[in-house]
């Protein structure tokens, strides 16, 4: 079974060979199943501070984790030398003594494997620390360029070839290899008598061809970002809408979300959507999808951690809940089919994540989302946090604005405060633009009604 | 032994030209999790590696490789050459130098090594375990709880062409717990964390695990019945956790000397007053006026002994932080700041132990001297602007009306600029306690850091209903 539509490079080959040598090897010593993942990486980097380059550096290194199950009972050890995986299994096999059996435990079986085009770009691996050099160097230029008064921190330009080979004493042997080159700029303006707020920006690509154009735009937003901050003015206290910027809408409305509808937060009871299936938990303006197979997207993978299948998952359509997602324990817990969402490398036992996330357009323009309301908050960065919990959220708005009538002012020092679940019932508009977040994560910007705003 | 590696490091740069630093660090982290009676997973990871890092045509060149062997360390040091080489037509600031000063040279053992690595795999899991059913038991409405062992033992030899030649071990064992309380639809969570570095004892110096599950489940089971409070200015007295949290995030990444350097609010600042004459704040590799800290190292990742640093001096702005790049460059003395995550991680300016010195009030002096405020405890996040404007978020906070301490409020917020803050504090406890050693600061890189303090009295935004 062979998901990659490339040829398997030699190394890949010598990955899966170790994957399965090491799994005959956990066998012998006394294991019921065992899992050998092997990861390869090898990254070029420049690495980018106070508008200067910092350093380049290269690194290479391969990783292998190894999972066993004995008597019901689970251990993983992971090791970074291939002549210490015997080792690895050893200690895999102390942790699963030591630890009580779990009738749940076990590994998925082999299931095909459709091939998915994940994007492995050879100029990706030529690319030479001269070249990122350059690059890295254009980039603080541009941005100087766009507006002097931006400091770069901080940020890197990177390339990365990835290979992984898995194999399970369930028949499960398989290997792929991607490539991926971004980069990031963080940092803030500073102005003569005043330093604005922080902010960054940056991007991955799956091809040569397209990382200048990219990264150019990551900068411009940079700048844009970074200056928009300046002036910043105490605000207004007040209750009602706020706009969250696409990249507050992927990190705090959909991964605080996604947190709880993990199948470890269903099954120890952490989730308040356990039973809700079925039910609408947000606007119906609002459709959530997580494509693990979607075309260009960075985290498109043909099987996940566990070699398990990846697919287009619905989680939200119309706001009614679809689907949770699963891993092979979970997913045998729910009584329900894993969902090809574990994730992680092989340095960590595996966990559930999503992939490609696609939050699906509204109608309004971003202007109109924002001007429409007599007085609200744009939302730009969300420095605060969420109780996953109970769903309750408070923190600072940073590179945020008030508008007020149409009006557009920078502001400082303002709270907001709610409940995350009511906020995606809350929601009363949806961008019809779109922006990728780090080639993963499609977002619109959304508003959100009757949220705490506290100014200070 | 790092002591042996030491020696071979020292062999494969004794023919190297100009400034070539290498640095072996083996990291084993284990970690055990038990959720609502099961093991969720129980792991080891064993990470090694020699990073190399070379000043070469004013700029530095890096490379890594996942041994010691001379062979290959050989190879990363021609690869961080020739990365160094095709960096420095770009490279606009070149660098001149590095601030000389004492190397370290020999072995530092740390506290409590041996100790924390012989315990059995089944005494760590078996008292995960125990803890997690007694917290999940200890009251009717816990419907869940989770616990956590985690260890990292590190093993370290540095060398480089200028003297340094050093190795060390060390540990730093964390225990984590929550409790999650239901009643009719409406969830909390509480969680107790200690991380140290050092010794089994030294982890459960306050008290035994079993308690930190215990007041993990009664803080969760009192949050349900918790308001949350109004929102706008307020006089709060913060708990060594909180004032860990602001020395940490709003003060210490602000004098970074990196950071510094790219204009952060504490640039031009020396010898400016930043706070009231009660503030005096330090960051120290070592673990003063307590025990354990959990950021604690003897040598940083340049060779460099660390130390403590006072930053600011009664209210006074009195030094930043340095590596020994930016030490050359700001004319001083470099501070033991140099640190790296891991082999393949290049070394960064970051804090090690940072705190605020204690006063000579006791904390029910200063609530009993507090007419209208709150008293806030357990962290729960942070994160910091250039601007030296915070935002914490703390688990437990509790109402102050005319010197008493009285209900409980939740999901409380706090926010200000730092050094305006700081300039507000009238009131430093006597009583001291590190409490963010279960800790990681992010900077690019995760970095084991411990903060604390005394219980201090200050003025902040806090954040809650309108």
């Amino acid at each position: 079974m062979s998901p990659q539509t490339h040829t398997p490079s030699n190394r890949q080959a010598s990955l899966l060979e170790a994957a399965q040598r090491g799994v005959e090897r956990a066998l012998s010593m006394g294991a019921d199943q065992s899992e050998v993942v092997c990861d390869y990486d090898c990254e070029t980097r420049v690495d980018l501070q106070k508008d200067d380059i910092l350093n380049a550096s290269t690194s290479e290194e391969a990783t292998f984790g190894v999972r066993v199950f004995k008597d019901g009972s689970m251990g993983f050890a992971t090791v970074n030398d291939s002549g210490k995986i015997e080792q690895a299994c050893t200690e895999a096999l102390a942790l699963a003594s030591a630890s009580p059996p779990d009738e749940l435990n076990g590994l998925d079986d082999a299931r095909s494997v459709e091939p998915v085009n994940q994007g492995h770009d050879p100029a990706i691996a030529a690319m030479e620390i001269g070249q990122l050099v350059k690059l890295g160097s254009d980039m603080l230029e541009r941005i100087k360029k766009r507006d002097a008064r931006v400091v770069t921190d901080s940020g890197q330009v990177y390339a990365v070839v990835s290979e992984r080979a898995i194999a399970t004493s369930t028949g499960i042997a398989l290997s792929d290899a991607r490539s991926i080159a971004g980069g990031s700029f963080f940092g803030m303006a500073v102005a003569e008598d005043e330093v604005g707020s922080f902010d960054h920006d940056g991007h991955n690509v799956l091809s040569v061809a397209a990382l200048r154009g990219e990264l150019e735009s990551a900068a411009d937003r940079f700048v844009i970002k970074t200056i928009s901050a300046l002036g910043a003015q105490n605000g207004e206290s007040f209750r009602g809408p706020v706009i969250l910027a696409p990249e507050v809408v992927s990190d705090f409305l959909v991964g605080n979300l996604l947190s709880v509808l993990k199948g470890n937060a269903i099954r120890t009871g952490k989730s308040p959507f356990a039973n809700s299936i079925g039910d609408e938990i947000a606007s119906p303006a609002l459709t959530l999808i997580d494509d693990g197979r979607q075309p260009g997207g960075v985290a498109t993978r043909a099987f996940d951690r566990e070699g398990t299948p990846t697919r287009t998952h619905t989680i939200l359509q119309n706001g009614v809940l679809q689907a949770f997602l699963y891993d092979t324990y979970e997913a045998r817990a729910a009584g329900a089919q894993p969902t090809g969402h574990a994730r992680g490398s092989a340095s960590s036992p595996p966990s559930i994540g999503s992939s490609n996330l696609v939050l699906q357009p509204g109608s309004q323009s971003s202007a109109r989302l924002c001007c429409d309301p007599e007085r609200a908050v744009v939302v730009s960065r969300f420095s605060g946090s969420c109780n996953p919990i109970t769903g309750e959220f408070s923190g600072v708005v940073k590179g945020g604005f008030l508008m007020h009538r149409g009006a557009k002012t920078p502001i400082k020092e303002t709270l907001i405060a709610g409940n995350l679940f009511e906020a995606w019932k809350n929601v009363s508009g949806i961008s019809e633009e779109l922006r990728v977040i780090n080639g993963t994560h499609t977002m619109p910007s959304v508003r959100v009604e009757d949220v705490s705003v506290t100014a200070g | 032994m790092p002591q042996d590696v030491a020696q071979v490091l020292a062999d494969c740069i004794a023919n190297e030209d100009g400034f070539v630093e290498l640095r072996y660090h083996k990291k084993t982290s284990r970690g055990v999790s038990v959720e609502k009676g099961r093991v969720e997973s129980s792991s080891v990871r064993h990470r090694a590696g020699t990073g190399v890092r070379v000043l070469e045509s004013g700029v530095f060149g890096f490379a890594s490789c996942s041994s010691a062997d001379p062979t290959d360390v050989k190879n990363a040091i021609t690869r961080a050459r020739d990365a160094a080489r095709q960096s420095a037509d770009h490279k606009k600031e070149k660098i001149s130098g590095l601030a000389p000063c004492e190397l370290a040279q020999g072995h530092f053992e740390g506290d409590g090594v041996d100790d924390v690595l012989n315990r059995s795999l089944e005494e760590k899991i078996g008292l995960a375990r125990e803890v997690e059913e007694q917290t999940r038991r200890a009251a009717q409405r816990v419907a869940t709880a989770t616990c956590t062992y985690r260890e990292i033992a590190e093993e370290k030899a540095i060398v480089t062409t200028d003297g340094a030649r050093c190795s060390f071990r060390l540990v730093r064992p964390e225990f984590r717990v929550s409790a999650v309380a239901e009643d009719a639809g409406e969830r909390q969570i509480s969680s107790r964390t200690i991380g140290v570095t050092g010794g089994w004892d030294c982890l459960f110096r306050d008290r035994p695990a079993e308690r930190l599950g215990d007041e993990a489940a009664k803080t969760a089971v009192d949050l349900l019945r918790a308001q949350r409070p109004a929102g706008g200015r307020a006089k709060v007295i913060l708990a060594p956790s909180i004032v860990g949290l602001l020395v940490h995030e709003a003060i210490g990444h602000t004098v970074e000397a990196d950071f510094v350097q790219s204009g952060s609010v504490a640039q031009g600042k020396i010898g400016h007053r930043v706070g009231s004459d009660l503030v005096t704040l330090c960051d120290s590799g070592h673990s003063e006026i307590q025990d354990g800290a959990g950021g604690t190292l003897p040598i940083d990742d340049e060779g460099v002994p660390t130390s403590r640093t006072v930053i600011i001096n009664n209210g006074i702005l009195e030094s930043y932080l340095h590596d020994r790049t930016s030490a050359l460059k700001f004319g001083v003395a470099p501070t033991g700041s140099a640190r790296a995550w891991e082999y393949s991680d290049f070394p960064l300016i970051r804090m090690r132990n940072t705190y605020l010195e204690p006063g000579e009030s006791t904390l029910d002096e200063i609530i009993g001297d507090t007419p209208d405020g709150y008293l806030l405890d357990g962290p729960r996040n942070g994160q910091a602007d250039a601007t030296g404007e915070f935002m914490f978020n703390t688990e437990r906070a509790w109402r102050i009306k005319d010197g008493k301490l009285c209900e409980l409020v939740r999901g409380v917020t706090i926010s200000g600029i730092a050094f305006d803050v700081m300039q507000t504090v009238d009131a430093v406890s006597s009583e001291f306690k590190w409490d963010l050693g279960a800790g990681y600061c992010g900077k690019g890189q995760p970095a084991k850091v411990d903060a604390g303090g005394p219980y201090v009295r200050c003025e902040v935004l806090l954040g809650g209903s309108q």
